[in-house]
């Protein structure tokens, strides 16, 4: 029985998976793997999108903090530098400023220096290039050739202002510039030129008032994209620089108005975030720049903040999962396991699961089951047992063969009549051990009769026993059947009437002998029974009595062979031998 | 009960991040504003050609439309306008109340001036080479004689047959300066060369400009400056046509019209012209006289050369144009 239990035990779900793809696919897998899965792919793209976003946004804040910056700074550049070029225009469009007595124009120019100390120098040239009139602060002004120098070609003979590249003053070191406007006469026409030497000492107070972090600077370069300023230097010992071929000074200042992050190599040959602003009035750049390892600062903050929240949530959230799954999983692997252990015979098997829920009404069903399973195994074992029990105590013989005629049960009568243990014929065709030559070919016979239905069966047979001899048996035969109908067990009783089958013929010889004896002795042999009616009358009772067989059977042999006067003592000899139960005289 | 109280807090706490996550200040979007009511500056444009023309006036219309975006100005335009109906274009919207009026063509200074004078308190500003009233009626051009100069100097540089030409489509004042120049930018550069230069009066009629630069080849021009926009790009498919030819084109980049045989393009930044008198009038400068920009502001530039001038050519022109640029050469007319 235990046996057959185990063949039909439960194990993992059997396919053409092999072991690990099942456990990989086992439904406990299947709900982490499916939470991983479900929270991998939607809270980390819907966190990284978000992040990217936020980086986004932060860069691009990052962008405009730095073009603020820079239009900040050009515009102070501006503002002060468009300061000294009003006061020039305001001049330029005085009517009759070339007619003035030198007197007067040398107090409105000395009135520029007072106002404003970067007016260094101050004239008014006439037409011919000469300088009618100036007035310095400090150094006076030197000027040779005006009337071929660009300023006065673009001034007088173009009508246009004019700023001049910067220069680095020898004699001052300074930071200077010319500033010179067109002037009129009292005809309103271009009759000279006011020229300004203004130095640009400001440009460094707005460079090193500029903040751009710990490690951002500013820069100025002019129309010739000479660097003219820059944060951190000394004025003293500057040098103007040409950046025309520095490769990322032309893509900053093409891109000056784009909304690109401008990320590039800066001018202290670090990798820089820069903004610049074209000051429109000097056709200069005022560049800031700040390292991105300073300006991405706050960017990476962001993210390392929102990285770490996204892990965390992301690692809350499959946790909270994991346990809300191990209320389903633990139950469920409690319940597998009971499942397998129960297919696999061991009976006593509760599960312990104590949750409200469905799984808790699965596990009370499945223990009241494995309850209600038990009891009924129990009693079908005592009852087999039971049956065993006969069939192996009682002295009929009882063998049960499979539908191909092999031994699937064989008693312990059987074993005794035989000899044979059931381990030696366990599987054994009948025919092959018990049935002599002749009759083996009727044995497969009356097998196939019971295959076509021909059932139940009885008929006397023979046995040969494991010494060779013979046994005579009375088989009742009969099938079991299956659902199907089929025939699924072949059940042979019987009964050895070896003994009875060898009284019988002793008693025919004996009976053989007697009538030898009856029909050829010389003694007069009579037999009556108990109403003493003659049944037998021999040949030497015919002689010596005179009365023939079928004359004296049938008669009273007291009135025939017993005198008068003795038959009532015969008689009462017979009763008393009839009390007495006894049967001879 | 220990797991549900440890479950509970987690997932209370959690809650609590998603929603102090969602629920938190969105960064504000300072990249967009919300649109504006416009300003009271007030800017009307009077062209000659169509806002799509895909020439002059649609440039002019871009400066327009830049003055827009910078002033957040109320602009209005009107187009196709002859010369000789300017005057009531411009009259009409000066007697509209507009700040700043902008003719832009050459063939516009009369009728400016003559209404300039009777609005005094309105601006006028011509897109063209004029030297203004010194009160309401100003200009903005281009410093011309820079790019008449340079592209003689160019078309000298590179001439085989020491025959260059040069072709415009009007004798305004700005062209004939910007003629004269490259001539000089010629003699300049190799006194050899001889010059040769067309004025068309036309800016559309192609067969005519055509004709005119086929009889330059065949005359033994073998550098071509053509600037006369419609007209000019048809002349400059014909004569590129011609082995040996090159050409320098004018207002945008022509390389992809011939590529191979466009030595550069004068690039022309005519919106941001146009937005220099919109500037100078909002910062109170608008003085009635003529602003020129050019190479130093931008306005003028060439395009990339691609292989059409050797090394040693380009850092030669790249001499010269610095001393244009920073006065050292004088292209005054």
């Amino acid at each position: 029985m235990n046996k057959q239990r185990n063949d039909g035990a439960l194990s993992p779900a059997r396919g053409f998976l092999p072991d690990s793809w099942r456990r990989l696919f086992s439904i406990a897998n299947q709900l982490r793997y499916g939470l991983v899965f479900l929270v991998l792919l939607s809270l980390l793209p819907a966190g990284e999108l978000l992040i990217h976003l936020s980086f986004q946004a932060q860069l691009q804040q990052s962008r405009l903090l730095q073009k603020e910056r820079s239009l900040a700074a050009a515009g102070q550049v501006d503002n002060y530098l468009d300061d000294l070029k009003r006061k020039l225009s305001y001049l330029a469009r005085v009517k009759g400023l070339t007619n003035f007595q030198p007197q007067a124009q040398q107090s409105l120019l000395e009135g520029l220096t007072r106002h404003n100390d970067a007016y260094e120098a101050v004239a008014i040239v006439n037409r011919n290039g000469q300088i009618v009139t100036s007035v310095s602060s400090d150094v006076p002004l030197k000027l040779e050739n005006i009337a071929t120098s660009p300023l006065f070609i673009r001034v007088f003979k173009q009508q246009e202002d004019y700023v001049s590249p910067v220069e680095i003053d020898p004699q001052t070191q300074q930071l200077t510039t010319i500033l010179a406007v067109p002037i009129r006469n009292e005809q309103d026409e271009v009759d000279g030129v006011l020229l300004a030497r203004v130095n640009l000492n400001f440009l460094w107070f707005i460079v090193s008032q500029t903040n751009i972090g710990k490690s951002g600077y500013v820069y100025i370069v002019d129309e010739r994209n000479f660097l003219i300023a820059e944060k951190g230097s000394q004025p003293e010992t500057f040098q103007l620089q040409d950046l025309s071929d520095r490769p990322f000074f032309q893509t900053l200042v093409e891109s000056t108005n784009s909304a690109q992050l401008n990320v590039y190599q800066g001018l202290r040959q670090v990798e820089v975030l820069g903004a610049s602003t074209f000051v429109r009035s000097v056709n200069w750049h005022v560049v800031v720049e700040q390292p991105t390892s300073e300006a991405y600062a706050p960017v990476y903050q962001l993210l390392s903040v929102m990285g770490g929240a996204l892990v965390f949530v992301t690692i809350a959230t499959v946790g909270v999962g994991f346990l809300f799954i191990r209320q389903i999983i633990i139950p469920l692997q409690r319940l597998t396991t009971a499942a397998i252990a129960l297919s696999a015979g061991q009976l006593e098997t509760r599960v312990q699961v104590h949750s409200q829920n469905e799984l808790g009404t699965l596990a009370t069903a499945f223990n009241h089951m494995a309850v209600q399973l038990e009891g009924s195994i129990e009693a079908v074992e005592v009852e087999r047992n039971f049956v065993a029990a006969i069939l192996e105590t009682a002295g009929a013989l009882v063998v049960v063969l499979d539908p191909q005629g092999q031994i699937v049960r064989f008693n312990r009568a059987c074993e005794q009549i035989t000899h044979y243990s059931f381990s030696e014929v366990n599987g054994c065709y009948i025919w092959d051990l018990f049935l002599n030559a002749d009759s083996t070919e009727q044995a497969k016979a009356k097998f196939e009769s019971f295959q076509a239905g021909n059932f139940p069966q009885q008929y006397e047979g023979s046995w040969i026993t494991k010494e060779g001899q013979i046994r005579f048996i009375s088989w009742s035969d009969t099938a079991l059947l299956d659902e199907q109908g089929s025939v699924e067990y072949i059940v042979k009783t019987g009964i050895d009437i070896t003994e009875r089958k060898q009284a019988e013929e002793e008693l025919i010889a004996s009976e053989q002998r007697l009538s030898l004896l009856f029909h050829q002795t010389s003694l007069a042999v009579m037999e009556w029974n108990l109403d003493y009616k003659i049944v037998s009358w021999n040949l030497a009772a015919e002689k010596i009595f005179g009365y023939t067989a079928d004359e004296m059977i049938g008669h009273n042999a007291v009135k025939f062979l017993v005198p008068e006067p003795l038959q009532t003592e015969v008689d009462q000899i017979m009763r008393n031998l009839q009390k007495q139960n006894r049967w001879r005289v | 009960m220990q797991i549900r109280s440890l479950l509970k807090q987690i997932v209370l706490t959690t809650l609590a991040l998603v929603l102090a996550i969602g629920c938190s200040r969105t960064t504000p979007d300072i990249i967009s504003s919300p649109e504006a009511d416009p300003s009271n500056f007030k800017v009307a444009l009077v062209t000659v050609g169509s806002k799509d023309d895909n020439s002059w006036s649609q440039a002019c219309f871009e400066g327009l439309t830049l003055i827009q975006d910078k002033f957040n100005a109320q602009v209005d335009f009107t187009g196709n306008i002859a010369d000789e109906d300017s005057e009531a274009a411009i009259r009409k919207y000066a007697q509209a109340g507009y700040n700043l009026i902008i003719a832009a063509s050459g063939g516009y200074p009369p009728a400016a001036e003559k209404v300039a004078k009777e609005f005094p308190r309105t601006k006028f500003a011509l897109v063209t080479t004029y030297p203004g009233n010194n009160k309401n009626l100003g200009a903005v051009a281009f410093r011309s004689g820079e790019a008449g100069y340079l592209t003689g100097t160019l078309a000298a540089m590179k001439t085989k047959t020491n025959r260059v030409g040069y072709m415009v489509g009007a004798p305004y004042p700005v062209y004939i300066e910007e003629e004269a120049l490259f001539r000089r930018g010629v003699e300049a550069t190799n006194p050899a060369v001889e010059a040769s230069t067309a004025f068309l009066g036309t800016w559309t009629d192609t067969a005519k400009a055509t004709q005119v630069a086929m009889e330059m080849v065949d005359s033994g021009v073998d550098i071509l400056v053509i600037n006369a926009d419609e007209a000019g790009l048809a002349a400059l498919k014909a004569v590129t046509q011609k082995p040996g030819v090159s050409v320098i084109g004018w207002a945008k980049d022509q390389h992809e019209l011939a590529p191979g045989k466009v030595l550069t393009s004068v690039l022309q930044d005519i919106p941001n012209l146009v937005l220099n008198a919109a500037v100078l009038t909002q910062q109170g400068r608008w003085e009635g006289k003529l602003y020129k920009f050019g190479l130093k502001e931008k306005i003028y530039d060439f395009a990339p050369f691609r292989g059409t001038l050797t090394p040693q050519e380009e850092a030669a022109f790249k001499a010269v144009r610095e001393a244009v640029t920073t006065g050292k050469i004088d292209v005054s007319p």
